[in-house]
């Protein structure tokens, strides 16, 4: 068990590494840096900035300090909101990110879960037509389209939400629907797929013989050997979740990772470029390894040892 | 032969496959015939004719600057499939071979080349695609660069997986001892075993292409005007939704007319492939 | 199981229900007395030394007031200085400061506290990006820019007198030094305060102690920032909003459903799409002059714009009317480059009408057609290929493709790629000179014409088409050392007829600012060079 887990600790280190590496080198490769500006400044006062933040110092020796002060928990300053630490930045954004992907990953287990087991009880049936069809379209109409959808029904024309912001529950509801949006269909069709195949096994029969109600059927029997391979999307679906997504933070003003994110890429704001990756790395390997132990305890056939 | 047949059979016999191939093959069709049924040119602009609604002359209305909605659409599918096809073939050119060469020769090589798929799992590739965008200049070819770089990996764990199923079956294990090559086993005999989770997983990679382009076209970095992706179309649309509906629906409704068709094939495909499929149909329990 | 379906139906049904009439934002804010304005992408900073848009420029002056401020005609007036006195050569401007400006805390505002702001701002530690705009202070450039720091700030053109009384030399006799006093960058800073909290001063809202008329309360960083009266601003009696909220919505068509949604007072941005609908029918859009051109600019060092004939034809076959009211839908087309609304020498005289105009509004496909022929493109046979660069934004990219029709149509020429680049890399590609036209944007931070027309001198760091011209640089030097105004205004005049000759830019509009105001909203100022005021707002539903 020990031996797994240092195992597990090792390899995750050394992805780390090699995704900090690689982002370090591509975000310098790219032009413009963070002090490029619209209007040009004098020159020796960009200089000037730039020895500030060592942005002109060789980009080993940039690296090399990088890395110095991440071993220490210090993920640098941000060179665009000024006083203010990456630690800090992620820490909000993803507060608001989490709580929006948390409401948004109900949803959609919910929403999902209970619409792929309805559709195939209801196999060939109308409410499997109807749920397969609302599924479809959350898969294929794109987010920003859901968004502004959402805005100019549920908050323009019907005036019942909040069009924008995140200041109150109801504010939530909207974007974490629009989030939800793909997820839900897509785990409807996963549930409805491999709940179809689980009810067509002979112990389901044998339960059924046996004079077991549906209820318990489905609930006790079918439901949890159904969800595996749910469980299995699900690790890089609620790091996405949870992460926030830019369009959505965007459209709805949630000040949340996303936003951030993808605002430090035009702003080159390395340090927070580097921080909110390393952050999203990390909890997407940890997902995983929680992942895979869930799925042992839903699978016991499945050994998580080697 | 007559598996093949068979499995044409099985596909017309499909019916939502069949409903996802008509809508897929009008849409393509469009693409290449539509400029034949319309007088128009997608950059020529009547700054007097602007946000039109759909009518005889302009059959999905005009946009903004007076250009006819229907011919922009249609050229814009041309962009938008032009994606997802390209996704699809580097699915099937780098995601099979790695997932197949990985599969086949197992051991250290295996290891080593899974982890590199694991550490791709692990970031955010949404940067990864910005990035590489904005350092090769916005345009279709880095689009397909990107995309080429980043979206493999799925197709290369499906691969692997089938091919290790595979490979200890007795008539691969009888091509080896006859000596015939790895390559030509793998190419041979394994690839064309796994054909049916390739082909369903290079189906559903083109939604995730076109979308992804989409959202590019929504920061900024789709390709360059006049010339207009679906994604491009409809991100640009977004504010028209109060007074000028029409710009954002048609876009919209062919992006989703398109995903929805690849789903239905994709779907329908695995239904074929799938050997357990038919019993599904004739045990399943009933409420 | 129909009875479960029934249930499930039953719990939408409520849920919806109770969602009904629970929109509760604040929709009701404005008749307590608040304002709720949205601001767009949430600002870097608030500290008026580092602040780098107008954007956040607008959160500043409500929390600072500098030595002078502008009015309604935009004209700089008495701010935290009562009066001044100009020496005759207009060099050495002496500030008395008024006895009762206190900041939000009830401290007096001395003049150590101007000396303090500036002093940080020129301060090479400070690392302040528009330091320069205090460069027109004597030997304030030597000091921003020595690194080693071993000049001494004494020699810097800032003399505190006494409490109440700051003395500036200027290296110039420049006719609008009273306009940058009114910058954010000016204002007066604490600082005790910034010695005590640091970097994180300008954070929050117990060390962010200014002296204009609100002060802030909260600041939820990229939510919204909460701005009350300040109940120690010598003005007071004049602001009668109860509370200010300044949203930060960054999407053009959210603000606008929060706007239509009654969640917001004033938007100063709205869609495109809109415009024209909106003109006609609605009361709340507004439109507000600004001071800035909207132009392209050519590369003139590279083919074919290194040759003056084609710069000249491909400025005659635009139809900026077109542009304007068509495409863009607000704005003014531009017949030169300095805009309308900035002085001339004779007060209550525009420098726009006096110059008079350079450039046709309609487009002169003849003409354009004939100088192209000369230049050896004669219905744009043989045109090399051009790329036109522009940043990613829709607005951009519809007016580059209108520009590329007229372009196509009046000179038939059709192999004129456009680029759309990423911010940054459009930046960086404009200050290398790594394009051949490029779209360009200027507004300035005073409203002087010299503000425009000092870009295109050799090697000024803005003046990204590599124009040079001698007698254009000795005009501009002339200008900037001149005390005498009549003469000043006549050596500009010159200046812009020689840049709009030589065409190394082609002007297609002057701005406006497009907002939704609600009606109740009034007496907001909204001023030509960007920033909002709302100092002396008043809402009318609470009477």
């Amino acid at each position: 068990m020990f031996n797994y887990f240092f195992k597990r600790l090792c390899s995750s280190l050394l992805t780390l590494f090699i995704i900090i590496t690689v982002t370090f080198l591509l975000m310098h490769a790219v032009p413009g840096g963070p002090f490029t500006r619209e209007k040009n400044i004098p020159e020796i006062i960009q200089t000037n900035i730039e020895n500030h933040y060592h942005l002109n110092d060789p980009l080993g020796k940039q690296y090399v300090n990088y890395l110095l002060h991440l071993v220490q928990g210090d993920l640098g300053p941000s060179y665009r909101y000024h006083g203010v630490s990456v630690n800090e930045i992620i820490g909000e954004n993803f507060s608001v990110s989490a709580q929006l992907g948390f409401i948004a990953a109900l949803i959609m287990l919910v929403l999902g879960i209970t619409a792929g087991t309805l559709s195939a009880l209801y196999y060939n049936r109308w409410p499997d037509h109807l749920l397969g069809l609302l599924s479809t379209l959350g898969l294929a109409i794109p987010n920003f389209v859901i968004s502004i959808l959402l805005i100019y029904f549920l908050g323009v024309k019907l005036n019942w939400l909040p069009t924008s912001r995140w200041i109150s529950w109801q504010s939530t509801i909207m974007p974490a629907l629009a989030l939800a949006a793909y997820g839900s269909a897509y785990i409807t069709r996963l549930t409805r797929s491999s709940m179809l195949e689980i009810l067509s096994k002979d112990y389901i029969r044998t339960c059924k013989a046996y004079g077991l109600t549906t209820y318990s059927v489905i609930y006790k029997h079918a439901l949890k050997n159904a969800l595996i391979p749910v469980v299995t999307c699900l690790g890089p679906m609620l790091a996405g979740l949870l992460t926030g997504s830019f369009v959505i933070e965007n459209i709805f003003a949630v000040p949340g990772l996303g936003q951030a994110f993808v605002l430090s890429i035009s702003n080159r704001d390395y340090p927070v470029i580097m921080g909110i990756t390393i952050f999203y790395a990390t909890l997407l390997i940890f997902l995983n390894f929680l992942i895979d132990i869930i799925y042992g305890m839903l699978d016991p056939r499945i050994r998580m040892m080697k | 032969m007559r598996k093949n047949y068979d499995l044409l059979l099985k596909f017309i016999n499909n019916n939502q496959a069949m409903y996802g191939l008509i809508i897929l093959v009008i849409i393509i069709l469009l693409a290449i015939l539509g400029p034949m049924f319309s007088p128009y040119s997608y950059s020529r602009q009547a700054l007097d004719l602007q946000g039109i609604l759909p009518c005889r002359k302009f059959w999905f209305g005009t946009d903004l600057l007076g250009r006819d909605l229907f011919i922009r659409v249609v050229y814009g599918a041309r962009i938008s499939l032009a994606v997802g096809f390209v996704a699809a073939f580097i699915n099937l050119t780098i995601g099979v071979l790695y997932g197949g060469i990985a599969g086949l020769v197992g051991g250290k090589l295996d290891a080593l080349m899974m982890r590199i798929v694991d550490i791709f799992y692990s970031i955010p590739l949404v940067l990864y695609v910005i990035l590489l965008i904005v350092l090769f200049e916005p345009g279709l070819t880095s689009i397909f660069i990107a995309l080429g770089l980043v979206y493999w990996m799925d197709m290369a764990r499906v691969v692997r997986a089938e091919i290790m199923k595979l490979k200890e079956q007795d008539f691969i294990l009888a091509a080896r001892a006859l000596g015939v090559s790895p390559s030509r086993i793998l190419l041979h005999h394994l690839l064309p075993n796994c054909a049916g989770p390739i082909i369903v997983t290079a189906t559903l990679s083109i939604p995730q292409a076109i979308f992804t382009e989409a959202f590019l076209s929504f920061i900024g970095l789709g390709v360059s005007a006049p010339a207009a992706s679906w994604g491009m179309l409809t991100a640009d649309a977004i504010s028209c939704i109060w007074s000028y509906p029409h710009i954002l629906f048609f876009p919209s409704l062919a992006i989703t007319l398109t995903i929805l068709a690849f789903n239905l094939i994709g779907d329908g495909l695995r239904d074929i492939f799938d050997p357990f499929s038919p019993k599904v149909k004739q045990r399943i329990f009933k409420i | 199981m129909n009875k479960k379906i029934k249930v499930l139906l039953l719990i939408i049904i409520i849920t919806f229900t109770f969602l009904t009439g629970c929109n509760t934002n604040d929709q009701s804010l404005h008749t307590q007395n608040i304002l709720r304005y949205n601001h767009g992408e949430a600002p870097n900073t608030l500290d008026p030394s580092l602040s780098l848009t107008v954007g956040s420029g607008t959160i500043i002056l409500a929390n600072y007031e500098g030595l002078t401020k502008f009015d309604e005609n935009n004209t700089p007036v008495a701010g935290v200085a009562e009066k001044w006195d100009i020496s005759p050569d207009k060099t050495k401007y002496t500030f008395h400061l008024r006895e009762d400006a206190k900041w939000s805390d009830g401290k007096p505002v001395t003049a150590q506290d101007f000396y303090y702001s500036w002093k940080r701002a020129l301060d090479p530690a400070t690392n302040a990006e528009f330091s320069y705009l205090l460069y027109s202070i004597k030997n304030a450039e030597k000091y921003n820019i020595n690194q080693a720091q071993d000049f001494p700030f004494e020699k810097v053109g800032i003399t505190v007198l006494d409490n109440h009384t700051l003395e500036v030399e200027l290296e110039s006799p420049i006719p609008y030094f009273l306009q940058l006093t009114a910058l954010p960058t000016f204002v007066p800073l604490r600082a005790d305060l910034i010695a005590k909290y640091g970097d994180k001063w300008a954070l929050s809202p117990e060390s962010y102690i200014g002296n204009g008329p609100f002060k802030m309360t909260e600041w939820k960083k990229k939510d919204m920032l909460k701005l009350v009266p300040n109940e120690y601003y010598y003005n007071k009696d004049q602001v009668k909003l109860a509370g200010l909220e300044i949203t930060f919505i960054p999407e053009e068509s959210t603000m606008f459903a929060a706007f239509k949604a009654e969640e917001l007072d004033v938007i100063d941005s709205v869609p495109l799409e809109e415009v024209a609908g909106l003109k006609k029918e609605s009361s709340e859009f507004k439109v507000f002059p600004m001071i800035g051109t909207y132009y392209y600019s050519f590369n003139v060092q590279k083919p074919p714009f290194n040759n003056i004939k084609v710069r000249k034809a491909f400025n005659l076959a635009i139809n900026r009317t077109d542009l304007v009211t068509k495409v863009r839908k607000t704005g003014i087309p531009a017949s030169a480059f300095v805009s309308p609304g900035v002085s001339d020498a004779e007060p209550a005289s525009d420098f726009r009408e006096i110059g008079g105009s350079f450039l046709p509004t309609e487009a002169q496909p003849e003409k354009a057609k004939e100088l192209l022929a000369e230049a050896g493109f004669p219905e744009g046979k043989d045109f090399p290929p051009v790329t036109l660069i522009y940043s990613a934004k829709n607005e951009h990219k519809m007016l580059a493709e209108a520009v590329l029709e007229m372009l196509k149509e009046h000179l038939g020429i059709s192999n004129i790629t456009l680029a759309n680049q990423e911010g940054k890399v459009f930046m960086q590609n404009k200050l290398t000179g790594n394009f051949q036209i490029s779209l360009s944007m200027w507004i300035t931070d005073v409203i002087d014409p010299i503000t425009f027309l000092e870009i295109y001198t050799t090697n000024n760091g803005n003046n990204d088409t590599q124009w040079s011209n001698g007698e254009y640089d000795q005009l501009i030097k002339k200008a900037r050392f001149s005390s005498q105004e009549q003469e000043r205004y006549n050596l500009l005049h010159q200046a812009e007829k020689i840049l709009l000759d030589d065409a190394p830019i082609m002007p297609l509009f002057h701005f406006t600012e497009n907002c939704m105001i609600k009606p109740y909203v009034k007496n907001l100022y909204k001023s030509p060079l960007g920033y909002t005021y709302f100092d002396k707002v008043n809402l009318t539903t609470t009477n």
